[in-house]
């Protein structure tokens, strides 16, 4: 790694205005921002720790479930409050990448970590995400790539932790470094690489998020996370999906698309299990019909298919059958 | 750009005093500084485990941690563990040591010192775990020789001694 000075944030004001200065860059957990930088794909004079300047843990206020930026993924995966609240986001955080990583990665730091595109990840590689004029990943290896909105820039969208919190309707709480303040629902803060594969979000260049809060009426037990990989331990999901049946049905794809992809649900849930079952797997039809695959990741529909369903079965507390072959 | 920093850090109860750059990180100070090279250098980023040690009892992973952010906590490398047995009134090394020799679970060995760590993180919380919360508790530790199951029944039979300790 290139030297640099570390700075630790006394406050959450102090990281958003430091990390906004110059080349510095902000660290929460560090597991990604450090990878980038070892490859040399980042090389900021500053470094700026923000595990003094953001709020930790869990706790219910008014009508909303307050979860700290930087609550690791690990208490995320072991709190027994979030699995009864919000089983989708305690599965996804408890799921994602290693246990080591885990007690490392912050609930910030996953939502905002960069994408995982070899080429992207790579300092050989000058690519259209890097102010370069090719997109490596369609003539090349694109088999973890994008199924949807991919013909400028098709990275999947990384973070275990979108889905769920974006099907619950969760919005960020931002600190600027002039101490302003703004909401900003997490649907709307991620920026499809069609628009321009440089810029992945709407956070200004001197904001951070402090706390996510999730409203009342997505907790509950009904919601879930499925996650297909090619590994069951520790590996890249191939495609998931994440339910919240709780109030407003919601339904949202991840690892498929640049952002997190929700999925329209136009009826509510019947309320028998044969016509549950039925409406998931529409459900789950209609959210891979209008996929572009690359040559190479057409074969990813079934897994994306077979999460959103997977996803809306477990939410509504019916059994899956991972064995049962799914149409083709 | 890029200063030294004095870092007092805790490592296997010992206080040690070094000054490192501020962008090195614990991986580093443990094998380039202090000498402490059962911590091993895999991949450096994140894939491997190798460099795994517990930070307050909790398994992480060395490479990613700036060292700087080890102060104020209880850092135990694998050279820590066997000390750390005999002084609760131990004989020998760690169960979980003893036990990865008994079973044979290694070959090269490389991936053995941030297994062993990650085991003693598992047994600490959870006494008696079954197969497949080994299996998830091992998962961010890549062995390329064993194929893992002499891993597994190193951990059971660790666990089956008691507590995983005795
Ligand atoms: C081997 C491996 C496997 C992995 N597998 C998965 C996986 O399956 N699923 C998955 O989701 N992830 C996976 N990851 C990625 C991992 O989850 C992320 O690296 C981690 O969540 C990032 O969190 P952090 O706190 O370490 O972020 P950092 O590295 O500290 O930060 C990441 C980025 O987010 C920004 N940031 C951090 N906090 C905030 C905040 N509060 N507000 C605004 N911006 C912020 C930082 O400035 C930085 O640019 C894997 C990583 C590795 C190394
Ligand atoms: S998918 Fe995006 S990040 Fe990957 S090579 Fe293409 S332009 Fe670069
Ligand atoms: S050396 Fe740290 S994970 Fe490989
Ligand atoms: S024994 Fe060689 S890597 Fe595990």
């Amino acid at each position: 790694m290139r030297r640099f000075s570390y700075h630790v944030a006394a406050d959450a004001v102090e990281a958003a205005r430091l990390g906004a200065e110059g080349s510095a860059l902000r660290k929460a957990g560090g597991t990604d921002l450090l990878d980038r930088m070892k490859e040399g794909l980042e090389r900021p004079a500053t470094v700026v720790g923000m595990h003094r300047a953001l709020p930790t843990g869990l706790r219910r206020e008014g009508e909303w479930l307050w979860i700290g930026a930087g609550t690791t993924l690990a208490e995320l995966g072991r709190s027994a409050e979030l699995r009864r609240l919000l089983p989708s986001l305690a599965e996804s955080a408890g799921e994602a990448a290693t246990p080591a990583i885990r007690e490392a990665a912050t609930l910030g730091g996953n939502l905002f970590q960069r994408p995982r595109c070899w080429y992207f990840r790579s300092r050989h590689y000058l690519c259209r995400k890097k102010g370069g004029a090719v997109c490596w990943a369609q003539e090349g290896r694109h088999e973890h790539h994008a199924l949807f909105d991919n013909d400028h820039c098709a990275v999947v969208h990384p973070a275990n932790a979108a889905p769920a919190l974006i099907a619950a309707g969760a919005v960020l709480h931002l600190v600027g470094g002039d101490g302003r303040r703004r909401q900003l629902p997490l649907a709307e803060a991620y920026t499809p690489a069609g628009d321009d594969p440089e810029v992945e979000h709407r956070l200004a260049a001197d904001e951070i998020v402090v706390e996510v809060a999730v409203p009342a009426a997505a907790l509950g037990p009904r919601s879930a996370h499925v996650e297909i990989r090619h590994k069951q331990s520790f590996d890249w999901p191939l495609a998931m999906a994440a339910a919240n049946l709780n109030g407003r049905p919601g339904l949202v794809l991840g690892a498929v698309a640049s952002t997190p992809r929700p999925v329209p649900l136009p009826e509510p849930p019947p309320a028998d299990e044969p016509g549950l079952r039925e409406w998931a797997a529409a459900a789950a039809r209609r959210a891979v019909a209008d996929a572009t695959p690359l040559p190479g990741n057409a074969w990813r529909l079934r897994p994306a298919r077979a999460a959103a369903e997977r996803a809306l079965l477990r939410a509504a507390g019916l059994a899956v059958d991972p064995g049962r072959k799914e149409e083709r | 750009m890029g200063g030294m920093r004095a870092l007092t850090l805790r490592i296997n109860g010992d206080e040690v005093r070094v000054a490192a750059p501020d962008h090195w990180t614990l991986l580093e100070v443990l094998r380039y500084q202090l000498r402490l090279t059962g911590t091993k250098q895999g991949c450096d980023k994140g894939d491997c485990g190798a460099c795994t040690v517990l930070l307050d009892g909790r398994p992480v992973l060395s490479c990613l941690l700036p060292a700087a952010l080890a102060e104020g906590h209880e850092i135990t490398t694998i050279e820590g563990l066997a000390p750390a047995h005999r002084a609760r009134g131990g004989e020998g090394a760690d169960p979980v040591q003893e036990a990865f020799d008994r079973t044979g679970a290694l070959q090269c060995g490389f991936c053995q010192p941030g297994m062993i760590l990650s085991a003693r993180a598992l047994l600490d919380r959870n006494p008696h775990p079954d197969r497949a919360e080994i299996r998830a508790a091992l998962s961010g530790n890549l062995c390329r020789c064993t194929g893992y199951e002499q891993i597994y029944q190193a951990v059971e039979l660790a666990a089956a001694g008691g507590e995983g300790r005795d």
